[in-house]
């Protein structure tokens, strides 16, 4: 289940519509991912109406309170779109009417529904540093932690012309809760381009039991009292597996629709089970073997589900019925477990052999100290001694053998250490798919009968040059350090994790560790598609408008992937542009290079064109994309 | 403006090789050899091709194998009269009669009931009619178009394939008649001995055979290798008859699945943008092999039949089957659909107009959709004007023939950098890493690709040799398929000094393409580990466990060994355990005295048994174990009574247990909500009370879900 959240939006109508960005964007990526533990709250100031519970009281003048405790919805975001897009709905900033430290006062009274509940609770101020701020409102901002009651909530502030010496009234307000950050309106449309939220999935624990070093095996194998644990003539651990790393395909919920005169209809899936069975003109030819079968031979004969069982196709002509007795037969019958069989040099295992997502695999929950000293102490060793394991690992009875490695290693967060192994499958002779490919190495790699072999030394040398060239710098204190994992995302905590777009804080702390680009440029496209939508009153009027769009870019920013953004989405990167410095550095020898090879790149309709005219000298037109204008690939949808 | 179909997917053949045997029938091919345990030649193939079909089973079920003789004394019926042509099996799929009737015949051989030089005797006088029976196997060749790989192996003794010399010219046509159909002929010449006592070999003479495949280098293989082995042992009798028949039999199961066929492209910035590049090509080198998933099979018919299933769409509002057009060739047309995403409207239902319903759907236009999903590569954003490094570098790049490639479309790979050897790190290995090697056709052999960059193959070779000699691996971003999304990955050497060592499999010469998680693909710890920090973190690796006990470990891994893995003598136990059981089914064979115990038929338990008869054995390991188990009980025990202290602590200065709730109590709670001060124990133990109560996990989920208990206790009420 997901953990719940709350974020109230706090919005200065008074301030440059640029600060509202960051509460648009945040709304439209929950409207969109549609959560129902997604909640969010809408409270606006400085504005011409005031609508609150306690309204009639004449208390907190200007404040209009548009959402209150819900999940997003359409309808809402178009509401507050339009609010904040008009001038018309911004008061006359006066004494009586509530300021920012009013409002967020205010704000934290609407936190009540989640007392004595499990939430994580957001305060997302947008506001101007010119903002006004009634007298005596200062001192209210030391009754902060009063309003919030115990309760932990994180504020985030976005400042228009936020410098680092200004806007001190948000910022003391801002230290009063738990976590908070302040960022300009600038900081904050960057955060929303490219600090979608990184999200922490609640592990999942794929087995629970003992890592076996010398169990009596012969034991193991028939008698199920049996407890390593209790054993003392052989070491056990007891472990916790979970996933260490899992591929992730993106799962918005995209369905197809048919588009009829305005309306929009959903397509389902159906499907319907059949045999083919001959018909009588097939019955006709059987007896004829010169005759050619074909599907007009064949009907389909639709059956019932219940006439349906398992089966399985040894071969295209042998098909058995996969009954109980013969899917038990064939059932080797092993027990969940988990066991040490000996040990492997770290440096040993080709890479080529690691086939699986990674486990971790960690002292159990609860565990005693005895069970932890025990676990550190055989990690140490292992570490010290460069020796990795090789285990039988078996996560479910009767079901499969995995043979695989497990790496010590020490998972860093901050300046404390854990220790834990991580699992990755090796394959089994079965799995061998290896085949037969050219040499590359030696000098003669390149020599061919009846042709002049390029010079292969000299081509190295550059190739060299340019390799160093393109060589990231890294600290040597790596090297030989490569058991510690340093890396936020494995030792983040759910409370750290978030629905919302932030700077990551000391997230990660190598370069190559980022979210995925292309993940986040189709939800920021999408976010862009949704927040232009509201502009119209209907789907299918924008649809219409849409459809036939063929704007192109004229901006500076490119649609396309280069070296600046392929890692820039969540990226820790100390220096964004160490990448393109480096490709700087290798310009000049990577034309020397591609000058002595002779590499261009060859489009498949030149070589046809060629054969046309073989007479004439070929000309490539060299790159693909050379009669292509600029950035005029794909069209921008600068929404 | 025309658009790369983003929707169609990798074209990628299945492979389905047809595999036809031809063994010429001598005499000396029936006799026993010493250096084959005293089988014979023909024995030997035999039973290297019932282990062959019984592998391809289990990976490429679709295959075809055929098994032919000629010289045969007794001609089988369907082949011209006389023409001492017979077979075991003509090629066909793999399927169980076939299995069933070759391991018959070797199990006769066996035990001698019959006898393979009763079966297949060989003709005393040869009939030199060659030319006949390869153009009778090239017929059954092309009865069977289902394969899109073949294979002819051609095992024979005789140095002689034809006795009258005006037969040369139309056996090398028919020799060619075979390359124009792609099929590939490999011949394996065995050797045979001269005397009884079989020390002499007898020289295969191999001119006439180099006659006959003139124009085709089928036999340049066979030529290499024999020069390779005379090399290698100077001539002498190791290069046996029985190394060439395993060998060459179960080289037939090696494949290359190639997988991704796209440009790796080197270069980036002004004056040469992606320029410098190859080709490259990806394969499966390591794959996991599982057992087939079973399928639907309908049994009320009188024979088993496969279930088929029939999709199509249907609208959600009228559950109507939409009817699909049919263009002038009868093609169907898509359905003209267009993919959206649907968006809660209203939390306020009564805003809605009757009938209306609570979406708004999000249409996302093909044209939209496309562009959402570009993934294409700039190699000359504009930012590179900016890059001051650059003004001094334009002075020194003379003009010169190289065309500046802009931008790359998906699919493509493109190096972000290099980094050295030592700080790779496989702890977040996704799946298996593909092989990549130069694309010796430059890109230009791929149905799906626009093009490639020429000398692919020099550009790859000398990056892959420095790279070894550097010690770097690449850091790569790309789409490596059309339809793929943007995935970082290592392209890291293979055969880097030490890595691959004698006891492994044996890897080709390329790069691994190691696939890199996004940040969304790591998981985290688990959260008791991190909120229960000072237990499981430390600060000082090596003061948190006790010396003592890590040199005991250091010893017990010194006893217990190190050794490589080597998955070439390694299977797959529940996978070889599943087939044999399905075999013996499929082959109705007889199962009475079959091993079924987990030790008898997995390696790896067997493993297991012996490494704690090592440990029984071993003395000093055995001690080690059991002083490493003392030192733990000991500091079980300190920290057990320390423990025992702080419960008593806490239960003498603090609350005690908190009592069980009873259901007044809940009530009152519930009517107050106050539930501040229970705990989640007393929640969790009243919950488990009563079966309707929905358990949970978190205090506020069984706090709802005990409400909504009562709620709806309070309206039935």
């Amino acid at each position: 289940m997901a953990d719940k959240e709350l974020t109230i939006f706090v919005v200065d109508l008074a301030s440059p519509k640029n600060v509202c960005n960051y509460v648009l964007n945040a709304i439209a990526g929950k409207l969109l991912k549609g959560l129902k533990t997604d909640l969010v709250s809408v409270v606006l100031f400085h504005s011409q109406t005031t609508s609150h519970s306690s309204a009639s009281s004449g208390k907190f003048k200007g404040i209009n309170v548009l959402l209150d405790f819900e999940q997003p919805s359409y309808i809402q975001l178009q509401r507050l779109y339009r609010i904040l897009t008009l001038d018309s709905e911004v008061c006359e900033v006066t004494p009586e009417t509530s300021d920012l430290v009013q409002s967020v006062l205010f704000s934290s009274t609407l936190l009540a529904p989640t007392k004595g509940k499990v939430f994580t609770r957001n305060i997302v101020l947008a506001t101007d540093v010119a903002s006004v701020i009634n007298t005596g409102s200062v001192e209210k901002i030391e009754s902060v932690p009063k309003f919030l009651q115990g309760l932990p909530v994180n504020m985030y502030a976005i400042v228009h012309g936020l410098k680092d010496n200004n806007a001190t009234e948000v910022r003391l307000m801002a230290s009063h809760f738990k976590t908070s950050q302040v960022m300009s309106d600038i900081e904050a449309d960057e955060v929303v381009a490219h600090h979608p939220p990184v999200k922490k999935t609640r592990p999942v624990s794929l087995f629970r039991g003992d890592l076996r070093l010398g169990a009596n095996y012969s034991r193991v194998l028939t008698d199920p009292s049996y407890d390593a644990d209790r054993d003392n003539s052989c070491v056990s651990f007891k472990v916790d597996v979970y996933p260490a790393t899992k591929s992730e395909a993106n799962s918005l919920g995209i369905h197809e629709y048919l588009v009829e005169n305005g309306s929009v209809v959903k397509l389902d899936r159906s499907t319907k089970y059949f045999v083919w069975e001959k018909n009588f003109q097939g019955e006709k030819v059987e007896d004829d073997e010169a005759a050619e079968v074909n599907d007009k031979q064949y009907d389909k004969i639709p059956i019932e589900h219940s006439h349906i069982t398992q089966g399985f196709k040894f071969s295209n002509f042998d098909l058995l019925a996969l009954d109980s007795d013969l899917k038990q037969a064939a059932t080797l019958k092993i027990q969940a477990a988990f066991d040490i069989m000996r040990f492997l040099d770290v440096d040993s295992i080709p890479i080529a052999y690691l086939t699986s997502e990674a486990l971790l695999v960690v002292p159990e929950k609860d565990s005693s100290f005895r069970n932890i000293t025990n676990h550190n102490a055989f990690c140490i060793s292992l570490i010290e001694e460069r020796k990795a394991i090789l285990a039988r690992f078996v996560k479910k009875s009767e079901k499969e053998i995995e043979v695989g490695v497990l790496y010590p290693v020490q998972i860093k967060d901050q300046n404390l250490y854990t220790h834990s192994l991580v699992f990755i499958r090796l394959p089994f002779k079965e799995d061998i798919k290896v085949g037969r490919f050219i040499k590359l190495s030696g000098q003669n790699a390149l020599k061919q009968k009846d042709k002049p072999s390029p010079d292969l030394a000299s081509i190295n040398n550059m190739m060299e040059n340019f390799i160093e060239a393109r060589t990231i710098a890294e600290p040597e204190a790596k090297f030989g350090a490569n058991h510690i994992i340093n890396n936020g995302k494995i030792s983040m905590k759910s409370l750290d994790s978030s629905k919302l777009p932030l700077i990551p804080k000391g997230l990660l702390a190598t370069e190559f560790f980022a979210s995925d680009p292309g993940a986040n440029k189709f939800s920021s496209k999408l976010r862009k598609l949704l927040l232009s939508s509201l502009n119209f009153d209907e789907m299918q009027n924008f649809y219409d408008d849409i459809k036939l769009e063929t704007r192109s870019l004229d901006s500076s920013e490119t649609n396309l992937f280069n070296l600046h953004n392929a890692l820039a989405v969540n990226s820790p990167l100390k220096d964004p542009e160490e990448l393109l410095k480096l490709a700087v550095k290798g310009i000049d020898i990577s034309k020397k290079l591609a000058e002595e090879i002779g590499t261009a790149y060859v489009r498949k309709e030149d070589v046809k064109k060629r054969k046309i005219t073989k007479d004439q000298p070929f000309q490539s037109k060299g790159n693909y994309g050379s009669e292509e204008k600029g950035y005029d690939e794909v069209p921008d949808f600068g929404f | 403006m025309s658009f790369p179909n983003l929707d169609q997917n990798y074209k990628q053949y299945e492979v389905k090789e047809g595999i036809v045997f031809l063994i010429e029938l001598t005499d000396s091919l029936f006799k026993p050899l010493a250096t084959l345990d005293d089988h014979s030649q023909l024995q030997e193939i035999l039973l290297c091709i019932d282990e062959l079909m019984s592998d391809m089973i289990v990976s490429f079920y679709k295959n075809g194998v055929g098994i032919y003789f000629y010289n045969s004394e007794e001609t089988g019926s369907k082949f011209p009269k006389k023409s001492g042509l017979t077979k075991i099996f003509s090629l066909n799929d793999l399927n169980s009669s076939n299995m069933k009737t070759l391991s018959n015949i070797v199990r006769d051989e066996a035990d001698g009931f019959k006898p393979l030089t009763k079966r297949y005797r060989p003709r005393a006088e040869p009939l030199d009619n060659l030319q006949t029976v390869l153009r009778m196997i090239l017929r059954e060749f092309q009865q069977k178009p289902q394969y899109n790989r073949t294979k002819l192996i051609w095992f024979t003794n005789n140095d002689k394939p034809y006795l009258n010399p005006e037969a040369k010219d139309s056996l090398r046509t028919i020799i060619s008649d075979f390359e124009d159909n792609n099929i590939f002929i490999e011949p394996i010449f065995l050797d045979s001995y001269l005397d009884e006592a079989q020390t002499k070999r007898k020289e295969f003479e191999t001119s006439l055979f180099e006659n006959i495949f003139l124009n085709t280098n089928f036999l340049n293989r066979v030529l290499r290798e024999t020069r390779h082995a005379e090399e290698q042992n100077s001539g002498s009798d190791s290069f046996d008859a029985i190394n060439k028949i395993k060998t060459s039999i179960a080289r037939l199961k090696e494949v290359r699945r190639i997988q991704i066929s796209c440009d790796l492209i080197l270069s980036d910035g002004p004056g040469i943008g992606g320029a410098l590049g190859c080709s490259i090509k990806g394969y499966t080198l390591f794959d996991h092999e599982k057992i087939k998933a079973s399928k639907n099979v309908y049994t009320e018919g009188e024979a088993l039949k496969v279930v088929q299933i029939d999709s199509s769409s249907i609208r959600s509002d009228t559950q109507a089957e939409v009817e699909i057009e049919r263009d002038n060739d009868g093609k169907q047309k898509k359905i003209d659909a267009v993919k959206g995403l649907a968006l809660k409207y209203t939390n306020k239902v009564d805003e809605l107009k009757e009938n209306e319903s609570n979406e708004r759907v999000l249409l996302l236009p093909e044209n939209v959709l496309q562009d959402m999903k570009s993934y294409s590569f700039d190699h000359v954003p504009q930012f590179y004007q900016n890059a001051k490094d650059l003004s001094q570098l334009e002075v020194s790049s003379e003009p010169g023939q190289l065309e500046e490639v802009s931008f790359s479309k998906v699919p493509y790979l493109k190096l972000l950098c290099f980094r050295q050897l030592n700080s790779f790190q496989p702890f977040f290995n996704l799946k298996p890493a593909l092989f990549v090697t130069a694309d010796l056709d430059d890109g230009l052999g791929s149905g799906n690709r626009e093009g490639g960059f020429a000398n692919s193959r020099t550009t790859f070779t000398s990056l892959y040799q420095s790279c070894v000699k550097l010690k770097r691996f690449a850091m790569v971003f790309g789409c490596a398929k059309l339809n793929s999304t943007p995935t970082l990955y290592a392209l890291y050497p293979t055969n880097t000094d030490g890595s691959n060592s004698g006891n492994a499999v044996e890897l080709p010469d390329g790069f691994l393409l190691v696939s890199l998680p996004w940040l969304g693909e790591i998981r985290s710890l688990p959260e008791y580990v991190l909120t229960e920090q000072s237990k499981y973190f430390f600060e000082d690796p090596a003061r948190c466990a006790p010396l003592q006990l890590v040199e005991a470990f250091k010893k017990v891994i010194g006893l217990v060994g190190t050794s490589e893995y080597n998955p070439e003598s390694h299977s797959n136990p529940v996978l070889q355990y599943f087939y044999k059981t399905i075999k013996q089914e499929a082959l109705q064979m007889d199962i009475k005295d079959e091993d079924q115990t987990v030790e008898g038929n997995d390696w790896s338990s067997k493993e297991l048994l012996q490494l704690k008869t090592l440990f029984t054995e071993d003395r000093a390991l055995g001690e080690l174990v059991l002083s490493i188990n003392s030192m733990l009980d000991a500091i079980g025990a300190a920290e057990g009574s320390k423990r025992a202290a702080e419960d008593s602590d806490i239960q003498n200065g603090k609350k005690q247990k908190a009592r069980p709730l009873n259901e007044a109590d809940v009530i009152t709670l519930w009517k107050n909500d106050t539930w501040g001060n229970v705990t989640v124990a007393q929640l969790r133990e009243f919950i488990k009370r009563y079966d309707s109560i929905k358990s949970a996990t978190k205090k506020a989920d069984m706090i709802a879900n005990i409400s909504n208990f009562l709620e709806s206790k309070q309206k039935t009420k």
